[in-house]
């Protein structure tokens, strides 16, 4: 990976530049061979996270590889990360496990079913809810945001 | 191989002041710095009582009153971040550079500013009164 | 899971994945709670040692002593004061979370950051990297029983905090960074004068850094000491440090965020993958900070220092920076209101979490102490 961009085709390189980040959304039922396919093309897992939307919710895998990206790389851009994203509904979610593929998947499933109650099914490390101990379980299921003011 | 690589430092600070402040008997005074954010100051003599503050303030503590003339801070709660300082449109409020000290009472769990004494109403403005004619000196 | 363990908290722990050893009962068997707390431990982290004798077999780690739950505070803060949670999310690296929140929102919004203020914001976050570092130097020497090198870390790192206070009046929690720039600027005469000032506690760190590295007794201690293989790293998903040492080169800042496309720099990296290499690395890192301050300060342009924003974040990014521990992502989803609708937040500790797992099977009960802290354990990042 270039350390400075400045000396290529002299073109001073951008200031606070914006990544090329692409997302594709896929349905659950291919998620794990998507997975492994990810797995196999060397890409590293990011982080994993669910975002609640106002009629379902959303799973994002975030992968990146290093200087490659799923959108043809031109002088601009930059080495971008690619979401493969899954939509569950707001009751009763559930997920595989893609532990098979990456071991540290476990901490960010974890974190899901403890917080947003998503139950993800064979977990390399399954701390059963009990990753955070909060007093209200799932606390980030809220019926409406509680805008403050 | 080496074992003894701090001698050189240990020599060097047996022969110096030390590193360390004796705090509380004596603060940071002459060293703190101009930008350092202590707590928040108000000259309530200019405040208007417009709550842009307290809109502002992003953990609450800032409590305007408008009716009862009173600016309310808990010092508990507020983090320095500024926030408060930079929007002012009357510019009274401002960033001391100096801690809140420690306290040892909660006053109802707030920290509470004594209220200022209320704003005296101004006073109507007298109608200009004509200068004196002027005599001249002599004759 | 074969044998049966005393618990705590209440969790039972399935191991999957453990090793075969743990299947078959072993007579000599014992565990042992390692934390929340420990004299060597910066922050609350559990794991339950299990030791054949003194030697560890396997660690499961429990988290969430501190969380707090923010990332549903975008509920309840608009976009804008946002920043002010972001700066709080740790308080080692807390300068770092909230440029990267800036720049997420400012890539959503579309904002023209000015020049000056996006090369104060490197300066600041390599003057950030330093401290962290000597912070972890110190800590480091504590674990392995080395106090006065402690001290001394902490000495010339209190020189540098000093200095992030005379910029911008915050020591560790600087508050100086918002979505359209920054909120204080420094005159060039001052930052030429903290440029020299860095340089000079650059020779102080150089006699630190002999210590560190050549000393009989530290490096008892670190060599050979939790290796953790290239292939391993990357499998593990690891993150700063901890990848560079072991012989990935991959640096965030190579990806030119903010004024990183400026500064000649390249990653720095070891390739025995044990504790003295992680430490190695940090240190060489100090004095490339020190390089990048230098050379920021000489290219910084004049000009304002923040722009208005306006208007609402729509849409999603991923705000990638580098913070001392390793790479971080703020993700950040808006719908077009005041309210963010995701603030996410993966802090470099969070990744290596699992990498601290596998190196501590196989090491003696006297390390963990050591292993635990060469991770770079930032743990009120990790929960938020």
């Amino acid at each position: 990976m270039s350390d400075s961009a400045a000396t290529e085709g002299g073109i001073p390189p951008a200031l606070n530049p914006r990544e090329r980040q692409a997302v594709e959304e896929i349905p659950v039922s291919t998620l794990l061979e998507r997975v492994q396919k990810m797995r196999s093309e060397g890409w590293r897992l990011v982080h994993a996270a669910c975002t609640r939307l106002v009629a379902d919710q959303e799973v994002s895998y975030c992968f990146d590889r290093d200087g490659q990206s799923l959108v043809s790389p031109d002088a601009a851009s930059l080495h971008g990360m690619h979401t493969l994203r899954v939509r569950l509904p707001m009751n009763d979610p559930e997920l595989p496990s893609i532990s098979p593929f990456y071991w540290p998947a476990f901490l960010y499933e974890n974190e899901m079913h403890d917080l947003f109650g998503i139950t993800v099914k064979g977990m390399a490390l399954d701390f059963h809810g009990h990753l955070y101990t909060t007093m209200v379980p799932t606390p980030y299921v809220t019926k409406e945001p509680d805008h403050g003011d | 191989m080496s074992v003894l690589g701090m001698s050189r430092t240990i020599m060097r600070n047996l022969f110096s002041p030390p590193s360390t402040r004796l705090y509380p008997t004596r603060l940071k005074e002459p060293h703190r710095t101009e930008r350092s954010r202590g707590r928040i100051g108000i000259d309530i003599e200019i405040c208007i009582f417009c709550s842009a503050c307290a809109k502002r303030c992003p953990t609450d503590a800032i409590i305007v009153s408008k009716p009862d003339k009173e600016w309310n801070i808990d010092r508990l709660r507020c983090c320095t971040c500024n926030a408060c300082v930079e929007v002012c449109p009357k510019k009274c409020l401002s960033m001391e550079n100096r801690y809140t000290p420690p306290t040892v009472t909660k006053d109802k769990d707030i920290f509470r500013q004594p209220p200022k004494p209320p704003k005296e109403p101004e006073a109507p403005a007298q109608p200009e009164t004509p200068a004196p004619p002027e005599t001249s000196a002599g004759a | 899971m074969g044998t049966s363990r005393p618990d705590p908290t209440g969790a039972a722990v399935t191991g999957g994945h453990a090793p075969d050893a743990a299947l078959r009962p072993a007579p000599t068997r014992t565990v042992i709670p390692f934390g929340p707390q420990h004299p060597v431990l910066p922050e609350p982290i559990h794991l339950d040692l299990v030791l054949e004798d003194e030697k560890v077999v396997e660690a499961i780690p429990k988290i969430g002593y501190v969380h707090r739950g923010f990332e549903k505070l975008v509920e309840k803060m608009d976009f804008n004061e946002l920043v002010y949670v972001s700066d709080r999310i740790c308080g080692i690296c807390a300068f770092i979370h909230s440029m990267a929140y800036c720049q997420g929102v400012e890539a959503l919004m579309s904002v023209e950051v000015p020049p000056r203020a996006v090369f104060l914001r490197t300066i600041w976050s390599e003057l950030a990297r330093l401290q962290s570092h000597l912070l972890w130097l110190g800590l480091m020497a504590d674990a392995f029983g080395f106090e006065s090198l402690f001290m001394q870390s902490f000495r010339i790192r209190e020189k540098i905090v000093d200095m992030l206070e005379e910029m911008t009046g915050g020591r560790i929690i600087l508050g100086v960074c918002r979505v359209g720039g920054v909120r204080r600027d420094v005159a060039d005469d001052a930052l030429a004068d903290i440029v020299r000032r860095v340089k000079d506690l650059g020779g102080e760190m150089r006699r630190l850094a002999e210590v560190f590295l050549h000393d009989d007794s530290v490096r008892h201690r670190l060599d050979g000491i939790g290796v953790l293989s290239r292939e391993q790293a990357a499998e593990l998903g690891c993150v700063g440090p901890m990848m560079r040492a072991s012989g990935i080169s991959r640096d965030t800042r190579t990806l030119g965020y903010a004024a990183y496309g400026y500064v000649d720099f390249a990653p720095v990296v070891e390739t025995s993958g044990d504790s003295y290499a992680r430490c190695s690395v940090r240190i060489r890192e100090l004095f490339q900070s020190i390089d990048i301050i230098a050379q920021a300060a000489s290219k910084i342009p004049g000009g304002e220092v923040g722009v208005k924003v306006s208007g609402y974040p729509d849409g999603e990014y991923h705000s990638r920076c580098e913070q001392p521990r390793g790479e971080v992502i703020h993700y950040v989803k808006g719908d077009g209101t005041r309210y963010l609708q995701r603030y996410r937040v993966r802090t470099p500790t969070f990744a290596n979490v699992p990498a601290l797992v596998k190196i501590l099977q196989g090491c003696e009960l006297a390390d963990v102490p050591v292993l635990v802290l060469t991770i770079d354990p930032c743990i009120s990042c990790t929960e938020r």
